[in-house]
């Protein structure tokens, strides 16, 4: 049995969002800043291992954004967000580990996103997840002169502890 | 910007010109933002003058691309770097072995090209990730696993062309050896395929591995001599069942019997799938234990009982003897897998106990018994690879733990192969502890190693890195010293970060370096022009070669 797949990364459906120059980024996504408006959120990225994490699944619906859980290993959602944003660079929220975040971001580049808000919520304080999600989805609707891409990690910032974050599509400067 | 030293601004520019016209704009990038996406985020160099860094990045479509780039390179002497996808963290990543290379970036070629569930195997380009093949082999209904490694967002051709490992059986888990034919564009430009792919008409590409005459595909893993644009691979039926069995040993001297009792059971086929070692007493789980993708460390570390575990000696003996007894926990685990028919590995786990029980005391935990495909609850406990399915969450191994209260930023692998014994296990951590002390490092927890290759062991030892150069240094350092005393051991490394390419090569040194001038000789007869890679497994081309080594 034999069967072929045709699909190569680069879609029209970003490059008609977001205009010329942003199919390179697909590959190299060097963001100094993102466009604006830009479409809204299309989906809340949970790891239903951290704690409090309904909190953020709350905020997700009330947005009106749905919420996508995993437990722990986001490999498995890995394929669903490659397969969604080999048809455009649809913005991305989630509240995840650091390490589960690391790994989104760098599929991300390749696919002409760019970190615009990373916060790590107070795990303790009864609603430091709920409201980090609501600051990551609000994020999304700034203009763009409020908005700006997040680089690497800064130096001691961990990757273990939590993170709300905010992935979307970037043009190269 | 860097640039290679005998590589002109000018002959830069003419090479992004003439790539530009070759691939197209859009996929040439030399903005500092877009290079720098380029950088091994887990460098042990960050931030150092010697940190390997690319001067731009070209992005082709398909192979006529790939050749196109290949020219321009030797006609402007511009140095490529060909990545797959770029994910081998803890290798160097996507970055150059030689600052100011061009990465050449196969990402878009991604295609899976051919599903033979008949003859289980795959042809993949290089640009094909761990999950976009099992998400291939799904939607195709073919009842084939993939073997990948941890995690599973690199490439199939990179990690097999790097000569990684992944988790099921023997000839799948050693992911160069379940390679079947490749295409490689030489560094003239020229395409080669191998095997009976040199044959035009042939029928066999991905059945028959080595063709006819001199069998070169070993000629292009770890190496510099082409850029392979499509590989066949060997696929792993899905099997009816697996089985795990557990096996627990109480006496410190135990060790070498359980090591032995394994090797001949996976020799002799009885044992199909990754053997491992584990020590409850010291809540050192085996490697890849398929029930749990938890890591190691994450409790305090009784440090007295590891010290103990480092020097064996009669009172070390007694205190560990004292320890199984008060805890209940066994010195020893091992853990062994079956993969075939239900009736098939029910048995196999007989014999293997019947074998087992020459170990006075031994004793098993209750089969675990796997059918396909794996229930929802069991996917979200299990160690994914085992079965074939690619993850991520090694990427949770770094997290904060008890015993490690700061998190790992990035880091990088010692892994050196040794023997298949108890004893030797026994003595390569004696010696690496001695060298941590000697080096002023914290002594890590007494180590077992992994069974990723038939008849051997390797050590995999984990150090951070940081965006400190002083702490990457000191990590250096002891690295670079664990490399040189390992191999005075005869203990080699089998894969390193690039910033230790040229101390491993140091190391297999028979011969007066026969090898090393060996590899030389191929690459300047092959790449006179040393376009290909300068530097990568410590093989430099004429033109860079290291001062004091034959130009």
């Amino acid at each position: 049995m034999v069967s072929r797949r045709e699909i190569l990364v680069g879609g029209a459906g970003g490059i008609a969002v977001l205009g010329a120059g942003l199919a390179a980024s697909r590959i190299a996504a060097g963001a100094a800043a993102v466009e604006g408006p830009g479409p809204g959120v299309s989906m809340v990225l949970v790891d239903s291992t951290l704690p409090g994490i309904a909190g953020a699944v709350e905020a997700a619906e009330r947005a009106g954004v749905r919420a996508v859980p995993f437990a722990g290993d986001v490999g498995t959602v890995w394929l669903d967000l490659q397969q969604a944003w080999r048809s455009g660079p649809l913005p991305v929220a989630g509240v995840t580990h650091g390490g589960a975040f690391f790994c989104i971001e760098r599929l991300a580049r390749d696919h002409g996103l760019a970190c615009t808000f990373r916060q790590a919520p107070p795990l303790k304080a009864p609603s430091g997840v709920h409201d980090a999600a609501i600051r990551a989805l609000a994020h999304a609707t700034l203009p763009l002169s409020a908005r700006r891409r997040i680089g690497e990690k800064a130096p001691g910032e961990a990757d273990d502890r939590a993170l709300a974050w905010l992935l979307q599509p970037a043009t190269r400067a | 910007m860097k640039l290679p030293p005998d590589v002109s601004r000018g002959d830069f520019d003419r090479a992004v010109a003439a790539f530009r016209r070759a691939v197209g704009d859009e996929w040439v990038f030399t903005s500092e933002e877009d290079v720098t996406l380029y950088r091994d985020a887990y460098s042990p160099l960050w931030g150092e003058p010697e940190e390997r860094l690319a001067s731009a990045a070209v992005a082709p479509a398909d192979v006529e691309q790939v050749q196109a780039v290949v020219r321009i390179a030797n006609e402007t002497k511009l140095p490529i770097y060909p990545i797959s996808t770029g994910k081998n963290l803890g290798y160097g990543g996507s970055a150059p072995a030689l600052s100011g290379s061009a990465v050449l970036d196969l990402k878009r070629m991604n295609r899976v090209l051919d599903i033979d569930e008949e003859n289980a195997s795959v042809l993949v380009e290089p640009g094909v990730s761990y999950f976009d093949l099992y998400r291939a082999v799904r939607d195709a209904g073919a009842k084939l696993w993939i073997d990948c490694p941890d995690p599973g967002w690199g490439s199939p051709i990179g990690n097999a062309l790097d000569r990684g490992g992944g988790y099921t059986r023997a000839q799948f888990r050693n992911h160069f050896d379940a390679h079947c034919g490749m295409e490689v564009v030489l560094p003239n430009g020229e395409l080669l395929r191998t095997g009976m792919g040199a044959m035009p008409q042939a029928k066999t590409w991905q059945q028959y591995k080595p063709g006819f005459g001199p069998w070169i595909d070993g000629l292009f893993s770890q190496s510099n001599f082409g850029i392979v644009t499509k590989m066949g691979f060997w696929m792993m039926p899905e099997p009816e069942a697996c089985l795990i069995g557990r096996v627990y040993a109480d006496k410190y001297e135990d060790l070498p019997a359980l090591v032995r009792i394994v090797t001949h059971l996976e020799n002799s086929g009885v044992v199909n799938g990754m053997p491992g070692f584990g020590s409850p007493l010291l809540q050192r789980r085996v490697p890849a234990d398929p029930q749990s993708d938890q890591p190691n460390d994450t409790v305090k570390i009784d440090q007295a009982l590891h010290d103990a575990f480092y020097s064996g000696d009669d009172a070390a003996r007694a205190l560990i003897a004292e320890r199984v007894k008060s805890t209940g926990r066994s010195c020893w685990s091992a853990l062994v897998k079956f993969y075939g028919p239900e009736r098939m590995v029910r048995l196999q786990w007989e014999i293997a106990r019947e074998r087992f029980s020459e170990i006075a005391g031994v004793k098993f935990g209750d089969p675990e018994f796997y059918g396909f495909p794996l229930s929802d609850a069991d996917l979200e406990a299990i160690h994914k690879p085992t079965f074939g399915i690619p993850s991520l969450s090694i990427f949770n191994f770094g997290i904060r733990t008890e015993a490690r209260p700061e998190p790992l930023d990035g880091h990088q692998a010692f892994s050196p192969v040794i023997p298949r014994t108890g004893e030797a296990i026994f003595e390569v951590n004696k010696v690496f502890a001695r060298i941590f002390r000697e080096e002023g490092l914290p002594v890590p927890p007494f180590n077992l190693p992994g069974c990723v290759w038939e008849r051997t062991l390797m050590m995999i030892c984990v150090f951070p890195t940081a965006k400190d150069p002083e702490t990457n240094r000191k990590y250096r350092r002891a690295i670079t010293r664990l490399i040189r005393e390992a191999a005075e051991h005869g203990w080699g490394e089998y894969r390193t970060p690039v910033a230790y390419y040229d101390t491993v090569m140091d190391t297999y040194s028979f011969g007066n370096h026969a090898l090393r001038r060996f590899h030389e000789t191929v690459k300047d007869a092959l790449d006179p022009n040393g376009i290909i890679s300068p530097g990568r497994y410590g093989i430099w081309p004429r033109r860079s070669r290291p001062k004091g080594r034959a130009r």
